[in-house]
């Protein structure tokens, strides 16, 4: 071989190889993080998620508790419907109202009666539910998917819970609600497809 | 020549394959080390495990010491069939038990140490039942499901022991149900997988 055809060969060679991963997540654990990840990497509901927690924040107790005990349940019957091949009306476009109206919920305050939050909550949590449980047949381990994205949805809402409960002080009430603001607007970016 | 290397490819064909095992055990760590880890391999197990722990833990362990009796009785029997290799397809009873539990606990509803006990020993059945070692026989099977049923008995003495600390103030028992709710969810979403008319 020509010196110039060894050294184009081991330039393609050398530019063509892949990573070698070591850990390949397959399997249970493979279940298990593409499920933890899959809401994390989407910030419709990373965004919706945490609005959940500051509004039970908002709400004080028993909400601060009772919604994400609702959410995931709730969560597992959307989910339920997408796994069943029921369709839902525009999932992602319902995600995405999700945090526009938990969002304004949190920035303006609102404090309904706590059947009502439920209710809301309720609704928006079928929309995230279905979106997970569509991708539930094809993961690798459906079980510890199923783990990996509750867990990951509860562990949302707690931060959201954490960043709520700066409400004590004054000008923690104020971050909180601007929080909800900036939430509420990538919402409204997230439905004009501008985010 | 080529019929040399034809019968060593043959002999390595022969020599190489291993053992088909259910929920791949680690090599080197022995039989009942083995064992005692499978439970918390097969999540269905562990999710279970996890939400009769909580159970039992969330209504006290001192007023419910018979259900850690039943629990061991029932494991026992489970075990047993799992000897005589009685194995029946198990998954959707696990997660239907677990979505009881996880209900039951999520919204702690007050139940009788008597029906603790029970659930205890039903649970064990059919976890025991479903532990079942196929590729192994003789002492070794016997080995691995001793070690399994240490490994169940174990395992739920954890999430038992948390619930049963962590139950005096008002957000760790609110804690405590919202794991019950996780585990209500998971165990109905991964049913409405198995008896999804679009996967089946």
């Amino acid at each position: 071989m020509k010196p110039i055809n060894f050294l184009i060969t081991t330039t393609s060679l050398l530019l063509l190889a892949n990573v070698a991963n070591a850990h390949e997540a397959t399997g249970i654990s493979g279940g298990f993080i593409s499920g933890f990840l899959h809401p994390i990497f989407g910030w419709d509901h990373v965004v919706a998620m945490v609005a959940v927690g500051l509004w039970g924040a908002f709400l004080g107790n028993p909400s601060i508790w009772i919604l994400p005990v609702v959410f995931p349940l709730v969560m597992a019957f959307g989910g339920a419907l997408g796994v069943m091949g029921i369709p839902v009306p525009a999932v992602e476009t319902g995600i995405a109202a999700s945090a526009v109206v938990l969002g304004a919920m949190v920035a303006f305050a609102v404090r309904p009666p706590i059947w009502v939050a439920a209710v809301v909550v309720a609704a928006f949590a079928i929309f995230h539910g279905h979106a997970h449980g569509t991708e539930l047949p094809g993961a690798a381990n459906p079980v510890t998917y199923s783990i990996g994205f509750v867990i990951s949805t509860g562990l949302l809402h707690l931060s959201g819970i954490a960043f709520g409960l700066l409400i004590r002080w004054p000008s923690g009430k104020i971050a909180v609600q601007a929080g909800g603001g900036v939430i509420s607007l990538m919402g409204v970016g997230f439905i004009t497809g501008v985010l | 020549m080529r019929l040399r290397f034809e019968v060593v490819i043959l002999c390595c064909l022969v020599v190489l394959p291993e053992t088909v095992l259910a929920h791949g055990p680690i090599e080197g760590i022995g039989n009942f080390y083995n064992g005692i880890l499978h439970p918390v391999f097969v999540p269905a197990h562990l999710l279970l495990i996890s939400a009769l722990g909580l159970l039992i833990g969330q209504r006290g362990i001192d007023s419910n010491l018979s259900a850690l009796a039943t629990f061991a009785s029932g494991t026992f029997i489970g075990l047993t069939l799992a000897w005589f290799s009685f194995s029946l397809e198990m998954q959707v009873y696990l997660l239907s038990a677990a979505l009881i539990l996880g209900l039951l606990v999520s919204l702690d509803l007050d139940l009788r140490p008597a029906w603790v006990a029970l659930i205890a020993f039903f649970i064990g059945i059919v976890i025991g039942t479903d532990s079942s070692q196929e590729s192994l026989s003789g002492r070794d099977k016997f080995v691995a499901l001793f070690g399994t049923g240490v490994g169940l008995y174990l395992l739920q003495l954890y999430p038992m022991g948390l619930a049963d600390t962590f139950n005096k103030k008002p957000w760790q028992k609110i804690g405590i149900r919202v794991v019950g709710s996780w585990i209500a969810a998971i165990a109905f979403l991964v049913l409405a997988l198995a008896v999804s008319p679009v996967i089946n």
